[in-house]
C-alpha cells in the first residue's frame, strides 16, 4: 500500500466482541475519533478522557484525582461528576449508572446505562453501540468490576 | 507514483543537486567511478549512463516512496491494533505509532495529510517530530480545535 491509499477493513463490532451476537446489539453512531469510551460514559463527546499528567493537552482527566488506570482512579474521577459506587446494575428511577470494565487491575472500558436498561458504549475511537452489560465482556475489555450511580439529570461535559 | 507536490519536490531536488554539482543539462551519472568515458563503443554516452537511465531512480525518490509506503503500513497496523482501545497510553505507546514518530521529518507532510483527510490522534506524533506546539495550551483542548491548530500550522509552514 502506498501513495496515501486508505484501505478500509470491513469489520463489525461482533468480530471483536463475539458475545454481542449472543445478546444482540445495535450500532448507534459512525466512527468518530473525537472522544473515547470514558468520555462517552461521562457524557462528553469533544475530548478523550484518560488519566494523564497536569499540563498534558491531548486528553482530559479531572484535576486532583489519581492518574493511573486503576479502578480507584476511575472511581475518583467519576466522583467529581457525582457518581458513587453501587451494587446493582439494574436501572433505577432517578439514577443513572455507569459500568467499569477491567482486565485484572487495569481499567479498559466504561459504559453508561440507558433508561431502557441497555448500555451505551463507545468502542475506543470507533463506533457507539447499544448492548447488554455482558455483551462486551471477554478478552478485550475484561469483566465488569464496578457499577457507579448518580442522581439524574446529567451535568454534561464541562470541557471546552 | 507520488502525488503532484511530491513529484514537484523531487524535481526541485534533482535540479538543485545538479546545480550544486555544477552539472549541465545532462543527468548525473551514478555509474562506477572511472567508467564515464568508455570510448566510442557506446557512442558519446557511456554504458554506465545508459544503465543509470534504465535502472536507477533519484535517491530522494526512493527515500520518499519507501517512507510513504512504510508510513501507510504503520498507520494501518496502528489503526487495526488500537481500534477498540480507549487507553491513550496504549494508543500513543503502540510500537507502530512510535515507529511513525521514528520516521522523523519525512513523516510530517504525511501526518498532516492524514490528519486532513481522516482526522485521528496524530497530534502527539507531530509534536514529537517537529517540537512545535500550535495548541499552545496547558489545559485539555477538544479534538476539533487540536486538528484545526495543527492544520493551520502545516499550512503556515508550507507542509500542506
Amino acid at each position: 500500500m502506498g501513495n496515501g491509499t486508505q484501505v478500509h477493513i470491513i469489520i463489525e463490532p461482533h468480530d471483536r466482541f463475539p458475545d454481542l451476537l449472543r445478546d444482540g446489539y445495535q450500532i448507534t453512531s459512525p466512527t468518530c475519533p473525537s472522544y473515547n469510551c470514558i468520555a462517552w460514559a461521562a457524557d462528553c463527546n469533544t475530548i478523550d478522557w484518560w488519566p494523564g499528567y497536569p499540563g498534558w493537552p491531548y486528553h482530559y482527566w479531572p484535576n486532583g484525582t489519581r492518574n493511573d488506570d486503576s479502578e480507584a482512579s476511575f472511581v475518583e474521577a467519576f466522583a467529581t461528576l457525582g457518581y458513587e459506587r453501587c451494587s446493582d446494575d439494574k436501572p433505577e428511577v432517578g439514577y443513572e449508572k455507569v459500568a467499569v470494565y477491567a482486565i485484572g487491575k487495569n481499567v479498559k472500558h466504561m459504559a453508561r446505562q440507558l433508561p431502557n436498561g441497555l448500555w451505551s458504549s463507545k468502542l475506543g475511537h470507533w463506533v457507539d453501540i447499544e448492548h447488554t452489560l455482558r455483551g462486551l465482556e471477554g478478552q478485550n475489555y475484561g469483566y465488569v468490576i464496578a457499577i457507579l450511580r448518580r442522581k439524574t439529570p446529567r451535568a454534561g461535559c464541562k470541557i471546552s | 507514483m507520488p502525488p503532484v507536490e511530491l513529484r514537484q519536490e523531487l524535481q526541485n531536488e534533482k535540479t538543485s543537486w545538479r546545480q550544486r554539482k555544477g552539472k549541465g543539462p545532462n543527468p548525473p551519472s551514478y555509474g562506477p567511478p572511472g567508467k564515464e568515458n568508455l570510448g566510442n563503443k557506446w557512442g558519446k554516452t557511456s554504458g554506465s549512463v545508459i544503465a543509470f537511465k534504465r535502472k536507477s531512480k533519484h535517491p530522494l525518490r526512493d527515500t520518499i516512496s519507501e517512507t510513504e509506503e512504510e508510513f501507510y503500513r504503520l498507520v494501518k497496523e496502528w489503526r487495526g491494533a488500537t481500534l477498540i482501545s480507549s487507553s491513550m497510553t496504549e494508543i500513543f505507546m503502540h510500537p507502530a505509532y512510535m515507529r511513525i514518530i521514528g520516521l522523523g521529518k519525512p513523516a510530517i507532510r504525511l501526518l498532516l495529510r492524514e490528519l486532513q483527510r481522516s482526522p485521528n490522534h496524530w497530534f502527539w506524533a507531530l509534536h514529537c517530530i517537529t517540537g512545535a506546539d500550535p495548541i499552545k495550551s496547558n489545559e485539555p483542548v477538544d479534538f476539533e480545535k487540536m486538528t484545526k491548530a495543527w492544520l493551520e500550522w502545516g499550512m503556515e509552514h508550507k507542509y500542506i
